[in-house]
């Protein structure tokens, strides 16, 4: 199926630059009009992943329009020209596939996994809604109406009340501080202009990146891509988020109330980014604090109950539960800490007893098991990781863009050369209490 | 054009779908009853375990001790003869392994995943965990104590509310559907230490068990790996497992709402009992269920209420099946204000389908769905294993699969249309509604 004409040029030159050298079965390449392309053959099934990738997200939002990039996304899937509003999904789901798309603060992300024979049909699709989505006012109103309706659904819930309020308050400067769902009042005024303007400003090859794995040849798979979106136009370039969140200076303290019986409470601390050399020692701290995070991007991970935390305060009774949260990003965001308080507990008892383990962290070097079994872990959530193409082509993306693909292919390697006077370095560094911001939902019954 | 068997391979690149069947399936019965069922899968160095054995909610038949079934199933984790809660988990998070016990209404399901190399570790340690719990005393108030706070959660959920509320209307009190698996306060507390012993005494045995391995191993190691953890268990179920009832049919519309100040959003159920999935019914209820309120984004539901309306982020229909009847339902998420549209809506699809045939371009779209997502289905050793586990527990044959994309293409619009008018109802249903 062609792609219709808006947006877009003269075919490029047959000639894609010449592809990197490929790492672990990974080839990268650029197409002349500033288009990255990340390809990973995997054969074990006769399925294929194909992800475009925006480099837009929440971070690329201001105050009135926060939300934008997410509505955005949504706006995607009403269709261009060529594809009406339901047939996109109607010809992905018919021939056995599943798409999906996710707004990050860092980016906006789409796939459709399929099997490897009908994956022309995601570039072709893909290709044409990068510049030829249609934006009917009748669409935007109705898609506003969704999208309240969404953030409506999350209001629901207390954590999500908390952790909003968590984060606004954690940064006063730096976009990070807003909500990927944007605020209820911006989604209320938000209008077709808007939505339309930051299409145009950031959907556009040079400000995309593909990554594909699956059951392909990469020579045919580039020739394909190459076709379809080497005709298209580059954008204007991107201005950088320049908005450096000044250092915190003292404990920050937010207090929600609410519905329910049920406590919680929520430590967020400001962390370095994902390209940070403290990063995988950030890592590893969490890793014993609060168990390993799952590699999988359909959730996994291990249970927690041999955590440091968890043993501390779960077994004691004074949580319910508790986990930790450390992501990759391109700025520094936050570690946070989370638990549930188990009922009749005081919250800040709770608080002070995770102070404790906190406290001893800093003080006392972690053990070698500790961070050996951080390892295990972590191998073994790369092995899952990779029973699915979707997440291949999942982590090979957001890697690239908070720094390039090699991030996740060396992680294990980089997570292996963590020593315990790194841990404690970095909890000296980052798990102060004038670094945190601590937030408490406390149910009025 | 007609399509027999699965065979995508189309393209030099693609290889044919080696779905599971009777020939790559391997079986062995263990002289105590034991059946094992294992899927040589090298694409990646991981094993999923997957398995159940014949006990449930159906078999803790004294009502204040509701819930008694699950919280068996979590305290087996609390220690073992030969290992401590802290052993357990220690071992299991230590190589980056899972093992989890759950009860459902009619058995309790066990999962494991980890390394290859790592089996044999966690199969001695499922098998203590499954036959020698010792249920230490601390240990199972501190599961109390967590599930309490469960409890206590799910009471400022909207959709566990609405859930909870459908089901009690939907069947009977002498039904267990009317009744959470997860019990209830009261419930919780009542339950002794003596209750959790004799039930595990009494219903945990071997016979009838199944063990899926799937994964970086052979066969014939998967068997000796299980006859080496189970082989010698030798329990007999002491009690016979009461009679499932029959749930009768929805006689007049009933309508509960939850009050749940604080909320911005009201959850909707809408329902009744319907079929299990054994019944010869199913795949066309299935298929007539994707069109209205699943397939692409939420089916015909989707456009109409999400696309067209805007009335909700989320919709769709759903039978639950299973070995009893299961209930169809209708869920959304909708503004207070707009609860009742969004019904008035999703009945006129509800009707719509009963009605007037779909046209053959939904039929056709959705067998192709039907059949084609196989492979995507069983790309990881999770996916392979639950559909073996499927062709077990609902007595389909080792070979089902294989047959399974000519059983769809035989569905007719006629079909499609006697189940909707058969199966759904517009005019007498529960419905349960939890928001503001």
């Amino acid at each position: 199926m062609a792609v219709t004409k808006t947006r877009q040029s003269k075919p490029a030159s047959k000639v894609v630059s010449k592809p990197a050298k490929a790492q672990k079965g990974i080839l990268k390449t650029r197409l002349p009009n500033g288009l990255t392309i990340i390809l990973k053959e995997m054969h074990a099934a006769p399925v294929t992943s194909f992800c475009v990738w925006y480099r837009v997200g929440s971070r690329n939002e201001r105050l009135g329009i926060t939300g934008v990039s997410h509505w955005l996304e949504h706006m995607m899937f009403k269709g261009t020209p060529t594809y009406g509003e339901a047939e996109m999904d109607r010809l992905v789901s018919r021939e056995g596939g599943v798409r999906n798309a996710f707004t990050w603060i860092d980016f906006t992300a789409y796939y459709e996994t399929m099997p490897s024979d009908k994956i022309d049909l995601a570039i072709e699709m893909e290709t044409d809604r990068m510049v030829n989505t249609v934006f009917s006012a009748k669409q935007v109103e109705s898609e506003r109406a969704v999208i309240i309706n969404e953030r409506q659904g999350s209001e629901n819930s207390p954590f999500f009340r908390l952790l909003e309020d968590l984060q606004a308050a954690a940064f006063r400067v730096h976009p990070y501080g807003h909500e990927v769902i944007g605020h209820m009042a911006d989604l209320q005024r938000i209008s077709r202009e808007d939505l339309v303007g930051h299409y145009r400003q950031f959907y556009a090859p040079n400000n995309a990146i593909i990554t594909v794995a699956g059951d392909f040849e990469s020579e045919a798979m580039l020739t394909k891509i190459n076709k379809l979106y080497g005709r298209l136009k580059p954008g204007k370039p991107v201005q950088a988020v320049k908005a450096p969140e000044p250092v915190q200076a003292g404990e920050r303290r937010v207090t929600v109330k609410g519905e329910g019986q049920t406590h919680y409470l929520a430590l967020a601390f400001h962390a370095p980014s994902g390209t940070h050399p403290d990063y995988m020692p950030l890592v590893a701290l969490d890793s014993v604090l609060c168990g390993a995070s799952g590699l999988s991007f359909f959730g996994g991970g291990t249970s927690n109950r041999s955590s440091r935390l968890s043993k501390a305060l779960v077994d004691t009774g004074l949580f319910a539960d508790i986990g930790g949260g450390v992501i990759p990003t391109i700025d520094p965001y936050l570690y946070s800490i989370a638990g549930t308080v188990m009922p009749g507990q005081d919250v800040a008892k709770c608080e002070a007893a995770l102070w404790r383990e906190l406290d001893k962290v800093r003080q006392m070097p972690v053990l070698a098991d500790d961070l050996a079994k951080a390892i295990k872990q972590t191998k073994a959530q790369i092995a899952f990781s990779t029973e699915t193409v979707t997440n291949q082509a999942f982590w090979l993306g957001f890697s690239e863009v908070v720094a390039d693909y090699t991030w996740f292919t060396t992680y294990l390697d980089r997570l292996s050369e963590v020593t315990v006077e790194d841990v404690q370095r970095v909890a000296n560094t980052y798990l102060t209490p004038d670094n945190v911001t601590v937030g408490q939902y406390l149910a009025q019954g | 054009m007609a399509r027999s068997k699965i065979d995508i391979a189309q393209s030099k690149l693609i290889k044919p779908v080696s779905v599971p069947n009777s020939a790559n399936i391997a079986q062995f019965t263990l002289d105590n009853g034991i059946k094992v069922y294992a899927y040589e899968n090298f694409a990646s160095p991981a094993i999923t375990v997957n398995g159940y054995l014949i006990a449930g909610s159906l078999d803790a038949t004294d009502p204040a001790k509701r819930g008694l079934a699950g919280f068996v199933a979590d305290c087996l984790t609390r220690g073992t003869e030969r290992f401590s809660y802290e052993d357990i988990f220690e071992q299991t998070e230590s190589i980056g392994a899972n093992i989890s016990v759950s009860t459902g209404t009619f058995t309790t399901g066990f999962f494991i995943k980890s390394l290859a190399e790592d089996v044999p570790t966690m199969l001695d340690l499922l098998s203590d965990v499954l036959r020698r719990p010792t249920f230490p005393r601390a240990e199972v108030e501190k599961e109390r104590q967590e599930w309490l706070t469960g409890l206590q959660e799910r009471t400022n959920s909207t959709s566990t509310m609405a859930g909870l509320a459908f089901h009690e209307m939907c069947y009977p009190e002498s039904h267990p559907f009317h009744w959470s698996g997860e019990g209830y306060p009261e419930t919780a507390k009542a339950i002794t230490l003596k209750d959790v012993r004799q039930f595990h005494r009494d219903f945990y045995a071997p016979k009838d068990m199944v063990i899926v391995v799937v994964g970086a191993m052979k066969a014939e190691a998967a068997r000796d790996a299980v006859a080496a953890a189970f082989g010698d268990w030798a329990t007999v179920r002491r009690s016979p497992r009461p009679e499932m009832p029959f749930a009768p049919a929805i006689t007049e519309r009933a309508h509960r709402h939850i009050t749940m100040p604080g909320k911005s959003q009201t959850n909707i159920l809408l329902g009744f009992p319907s079929l299990p999935t054994s019944h010869p019914d199913w795949l066309a209820c299935a298929l007539m269920d994707s069109i209205l309120g699943q397939f692409g984004m939420y089916g015909r539901l989707g456009i109409s209420v999400r696309k067209e309306e805007g009335l909700v982020y989320y919709i769709g229909t759903r039978f639950d099946g299973g070995p009893a009847q299961g209930p169809w339902y209708l869920y959304a998420g909708t503004n207070p204000s707009t609860v009742n549209r969004v019904i008035e809506v999703a009945l006129q699809e509800v009707e719509r389908i009963q009605q007037r045939k779909v046209t053959p371009r939904e039929l056709d779209d959705n067998q192709h769905y039907f059949t084609g997502i196989m492979p995507l289905q069983m790309e990881t050793n999770e996916g392979i294993a639950g559909q073996i586990i499927n062709m077990i527990r609902y007595n389909r044959g080792l070979d089902y699969l294989l047959e399974y994309p000519d059983r769809v293409n035989a569905i007719t619009l006629a079909d499609i249309q006697r189940v909707a008018q058969h199966w759904l109802n517009v005019e007498t249903y529960v419905l349960a509604t939890a928001g503001p």
